[in-house]
């Protein structure tokens, strides 16, 4: 199979347009998005739920080993669904670098494509999380003007969803695609 | 390692971080590194910040609960400054800034990595900040904006923050992005 069978029907090519780079997003970076969302949920939640439980600790003496169970069967439930759903949401992630521009394909329920050419990019953004650090993934954002990057806060978790969009997310090796991209931002300028 | 260059002052030529690849042809023209003043004064207006609500709580909370001002008087007062200025050095130590003749990279490792680079021919703008305790201490912040970078927070988060010399590290950002950019812009 070729580089080019393996593009979707959404995504056309120019003529002499050619591939230099094929990547996909990273299935275990959905770990680290479940986890922190859990997390973040908690947080947000422990407060009332132990007040909740104070109040009926007594009356649910009885039951009290049977809610924990309940407690763990739902949170792997949850998790275990994640996971599932999440294969096939890090599969709809494409990001292709041809000798032109970066196609940044999605598709999951819905389609989403963003094509931007070198010559365009302002700024190029590589963001790496503690646990992205040790299995060596990464985003990478090309900034351009008509796509400003709001990055207050680098963490997936806090930031807005139509964000996520216009970034390379969570790719193998964020360093070398970084450097690999400002060659080519740099080619485009000198041509 | 970096190379000196004519015409930028010495101490600014720290090391460059193993992450980061110069391109073929590319030089690197400065190193610069967050002072770590720039850190201590920001957590010790956090602290005074701290111990201003403790004092409040002091006063205001129950005499039956008045136990609990000891464990939390321990924690802020004990364990908390040398965990935050200790750490803060650690995060200090993690900022590099690199001005080549092409761009400037912005690079903070402290337990993940952030990376930001910006070639000079994109730069529109260029602000200097400086706090008060800044301007004693001749430190401050350096922003490169481009169109693509939203004002204030993002500026605020991917700028050379902290550097020694702001305004000549903006002079010499300022002659760089001149001589990048066409005539007449």
């Amino acid at each position: 199979m070729t580089v080019e069978e393996t593009i979707p029907p959404q995504v056309s090519l120019l003529q002499d347009e050619k591939i230099i780079m094929r990547l996909q997003r990273r299935y275990a970076s959905i770990f680290t998005s479940i986890l922190s969302f859990i997390a973040t949920g908690l947080l947000i939640s422990l407060g009332s739920a132990i007040r909740e439980l104070a109040q009926y600790a007594q009356s649910m003496e009885a039951y009290f080993w049977l809610f924990i169970y309940v407690i763990i069967i739902v949170f792997a439930c949850f998790f275990a669904l994640m996971a599932f759903v999440g294969y096939f949401y890090v599969r709809g992630h494409l990001y292709i670098l041809t000798n032109r521009r970066i196609i940044l394909f999605r598709k999951f329920i819905t389609i989403s494509v963003r094509e931007i050419a070198y010559s365009e990019i302002t700024d190029i953004i590589m963001n790496q999380g503690p646990i992205a650090r040790i299995l060596n993934y990464g985003s990478i954002t090309p900034l351009s003007p008509g796509v400003r990057g709001f990055y207050a806060v680098p963490y997936p978790y806090m930031r807005r969803s139509t964000y996520s969009r216009v970034e390379l997310k969570d790719v193998n090796q964020p360093l070398k695609v970084m450097n690999e991209l400002f060659t080519l931002v740099r080619f485009h300028k000198s041509a | 390692m970096a190379e000196k260059t004519e015409g930028f002052s010495e101490g600014f030529h720290l090391a460059v971080p193993k992450e980061i690849v110069i391109a073929q042809n590319e030089k690197i023209l400065m190193v610069l590194g967050r002072t770590y003043v720039s850190f201590v004064s920001i957590a010790t207006v956090g602290l005074i910040v701290i111990a201003g609500a403790f004092l409040i709580l002091n006063f205001a909370i129950p005499k039956e609960n008045q136990w609990i001002m000891f464990p939390l008087a321990l924690f802020f007062f004990a364990i908390l400054p040398p965990l935050l200025y200790g750490l803060g050095y650690i995060y200090v130590k993690g900022h590099r800034y690199i001005i080549t003749n092409e761009r400037i990279i912005m690079f903070r490792k402290f337990i993940g990595i952030l990376l930001r680079t910006v070639t000079h021919d994109k730069i529109t703008d260029l602000i200097v900040n400086q706090g008060p305790i800044g301007r004693i201490f001749n430190y401050g912040r350096v922003s490169p904006i481009t169109a693509g970078m939203i004002m204030p927070m993002g500026a605020a988060i991917f700028s050379l923050s902290g550097v020694r010399n702001p305004y000549e590290v903006r002079d010499s950002i300022a002659k760089l992005v001149k001589a990048k950019q066409p005539e007449g812009q």
